[in-house]
């Protein structure tokens, strides 16, 4: 994935995603019809993928500190590092598309 | 050698139909070792000659010099050639390989897991485990202890009703396994004994009757569990968290996906219903007794 | 003891080919049958939407209901993994400005034409500028396509002979992408021009790019009667005949079809194509376009050949002399494609590795 692409663009969701939780864990369970993949990921993983489908086409450097915010952490490095790999894993598993330059 | 009136008799001809599970099965081969295969193992299943079926499994020999120098059994089911010719000596092991193909690919009405199911009370238990970490044995040994055996491959869940259905099925044993369940029950039935392609002995276990006549009952999913054997290892039951469970089981399923939303929906939901846990053991009468006590609680 | 017979059925299929309704009296074990052999000649999409037609068996018993549930999933499921293969594509080219049309099975599916519904697709085709496979290459590279292990003959027989990239296959999905540049081979004797093509592509609602509709029809011609294997030919003339039905509705079709024809130096493959379509299913081919098609004729005797040849190849190898049909259609795609010093020495290695 080239590095400028991911900055620039806006992000949204993909459609028909299903999302399952169980109250014995923090984890969630997302099903993607399109590709019929099931993937296991974090609550934070989660909350990123909110904070793209509530609708606002965030760009990466917007979702830093929204996600900052949300996990009561610091907008640190290792934070901005650990949102652009997890987007990344959400744009080639398909759960989250770039709006077109 | 079966009685010309039999069903068998059709084996080479038109074939016969066997009802496995939810299944009918059309079977032809011209083996011999096919027909002693299924006439020792499958007596308690219900056989007719005829066309037809879910599943179409033809076991037959090579043509030419290959049907009697080193004979080979190929298997073709519903026209498609999923294996390899196997050794001849192997062919009724390929019609269950054949089968397992069948169900675990084929995308029927139900959402196929691959895993042991055994049923006490009503309630069914899920065993989910790679090869070789003694699913098997756990469940054989299940089977003749009190449980009765819906399978030992696959969890058939009907989408609509969230239940398990049966596919009882001759148990597949390998190496030490053999020997463990030989001596577990005085009325233990084995099938031929072979060596397969990766050098592992095996055999097949009859199934108890009971678990065939009562073929058609089905069943709610109450547990699953990840079992491993591990020498020495005290028997440990630990809650798995149902996210992860609910991974390992569309791991397991190759045609969850083909029901779409719904085939997902099902699996989801049947976690959602059962008690979750990994085991660690290396005593099996200790773990009989533990999931014995799980299922009275 | 008898031999056990497992030869698919294809006289049944062929029956419900050329007439959908003979399904209606069909016994299930035949039409299961019917399943069987639809699956092995890539037709299954085909037949499963002739059952939503509502064609159907009477009184089908369970376990007949129960496969038409399981090939409907199955086809399905098919279709879905194409469009998933096709948006994955779309993402890796997103912002590249980069041009890229799809052939064949992906492009009926993006374009929802007949013969893409519940169609099994193997490898995705897409056709790109000469100039720029290079830049192709490095894009989907970029997106998880690779490159397989490929032998030092099997690496020259893509770059150097065929003048194609060898299938890139993705590193996670294991889906395979064809990288065209043309849709002959350069060694073939004939020679469609790759730019008419990509001038005249349509883009969809989506942004991905097809074929226009002669150009599709005149492809779909040319894969059949020179890339051909005979596995693929009775599911190549269902395409074509439900391709030319489907554009057909509209008489600027025809018209622009007998221009493109000469254009793209592909009239001999049209000839055929329309002959067989029109022989096997009754394909409607308006007047005027039968007249041209005189003048895209070969000899009689060649005529008479290829009659027997497409007749053997759409019974599939049930007899001594289809089998024959078989391996001269087999023989004669790829003398289309090399030079024959060339083709000994290719055959000769191919059967090699098989063993």
């Amino acid at each position: 994935m080239r590095e400028s692409l991911t900055d620039d663009l806006r992000w949204r969701s993909a459609v028909d995603l299903v999302w399952t939780h169980y109250e014995d864990s923090e984890d969630w369970v997302v099903f993607h019809p399109q590709s019929g993949d099931v993937y296991l990921v974090t609550a934070a993983a989660h909350t990123l993928w909110s904070l793209i489908a509530d609708g606002t086409a965030p760009t990466l450097k917007q979702l830093i500190p929204a996600l900052a915010a949300a996990l009561n952490r610091a907008p640190d490095d290792q934070l901005a590092a650990v949102t652009r790999d997890t987007l990344g894993f959400m744009d080639r598993a398909g759960l989250v598309r770039p709006i077109s330059l | 050698m079966p009685s010309p009136s039999s069903p068998l008799a059709c084996l080479a001809t038109s074939g016969v139909q066997v009802a496995i599970g939810p299944f009918l099965v059309r079977v032809r081969s011209d083996l011999n070792g096919v027909h002693e295969y299924l006439h020792h193992l499958y007596g308690d299943f219900q056989v007719a000659a005829g066309e037809g079926g879910h599943f179409d499994i033809a076991v037959v020999s090579s043509r030419g010099v290959r049907r009697w120098v080193r004979p080979q059994a190929n298997l073709v089911v519903n026209g498609e050639r999923p294996f390899l010719p196997l050794p001849g000596k192997l062919a009724g092991a390929g019609f269950e390989w054949s089968l397992n193909w069948c169900v675990g690919n084929q995308a029927p009405r139900w959402v196929a897991v691959h895993a042991a199911v055994v049923e006490r009370g009503g309630r069914a238990l899920i065993l989910s485990a790679e090869s070789g970490a003694g699913k098997s044995t756990l469940c054989a040994a299940l089977a003749l202890n009190g449980w009765r055996l819906f399978s030992d491959e696959f969890a058939l869940i009907d989408p609509d009703t969230g239940r398990l259905t049966p596919l009882p099925r001759p148990v597949s044993l390998k190496n030490a396994s053999i020997e463990i369940i030989r001596g577990r029950g005085a009325d233990v039935v084995f099938g031929p004994q072979g060596v397969d392609i990766e050098g592992a002995r095996f055999v097949h276990m009859k199934p108890p009757v009971q678990s065939v006549r009562r073929g058609l009952e089905d069943a709610r999913p109450a547990w699953v569990i990840l079992p491993r054997w591990v020498t020495g290892r005290p028997t440990t039951l630990e809650p798995l968290p149902k996210a992860h469970a609910l991974l390992r089981m569309t791991d397991q399923s190759f045609n969850y996906n083909h029901l779409g939303t719904k085939g997902f929906a099902c699996v989801a939901d049947l976690v959602r219903q059962c008690d979750c846990y990994t085991l660690e053991y290396s005593d099996l009468d200790d773990v009989l007794i533990r999931l014995e006590s799980l299922a009275s609680s | 003891m008898p031999h056990v017979n497992v030869a698919p059925d294809y006289e049944v299929l062929a029956r419900v080919l050329r007439d959908p309704t003979t399904i209606d009296r069909l016994s299930p074990e035949a039409f299961s049958r019917a399943l069987d052999a639809a699956q092995r000649a890539r037709l299954l999409g085909w037949l499963v939407e002739q059952v939503r037609a509502g064609h159907v068996p009477a009184a089908p018993p369970e376990w007949l209901r129960d496969r038409l549930v399981t090939v409907d999933a199955l086809t399905t499921g098919y279709e879905r993994a194409v469009r998933w293969e096709i948006d994955r594509l779309r993402r890796a080219f997103l912002d590249t400005g980069q041009m890229w049309v799809l052939l064949k099975g992906a492009g009926y599916i993006a374009a929802g034409l007949p013969p893409g519904r519940g169609r099994r697709v193997a490898d995705i085709d897409i056709l790109v500028p000469r100039a720029d496979l290079g830049r192709v290459e490095q894009i989907l590279q970029d997106n998880g396509w690779e490159f397989p292990e490929l032998n030092a003959y099997d690496n020259r027989y893509y770059r150097e002979w065929m003048h194609e990239l060898p299938p890139m296959v993705h590193r996670d999905r294991r889906s395979v992408v064809d990288v065209h540049h043309g849709i002959l081979p350069r060694t073939s004797r004939l020679k469609p021009a790759p730019d008419r093509l990509l001038q005249q592509a349509e883009t969809l609602g989506d942004g991905v790019r097809v074929l226009a509709p002669a150009h599709i029809v005149l492809h779909a011609a040319a894969h059949l009667f020179h890339d051909g294997e005979i596995a693929g030919a009775i599911r190549d003339l269902v395409d074509l005949d439900q391709l030319l039905r489907w554009f057909g509705r509209d008489e600027r079709f025809w018209k622009r079809l007998v221009e493109e024809t000469p254009a793209m130096d592909l009239a001999r493959p049209l000839y055929y194509a329309l002959r067989y379509s029109h022989r096997w299913f009754g394909t409607p081919v308006p007047d005027a376009v039968t007249a041209a098609m005189r003048t895209w004729a070969p000899p009689a005797p060649v005529r008479r050949l290829m009659d027997v040849l497409v007749d053997g190849a759409m019974m599939g190898t049930t007899g001594h002399s289809a089998s024959a049909s078989v391996f001269a259609l087999y023989v004669r795609s790829h003398w289309l494609k090399m030079p024959p010093f060339l083709v000994v020495r290719h055959l000769l290695r191919k059967s090699l590795q098989r063993d």
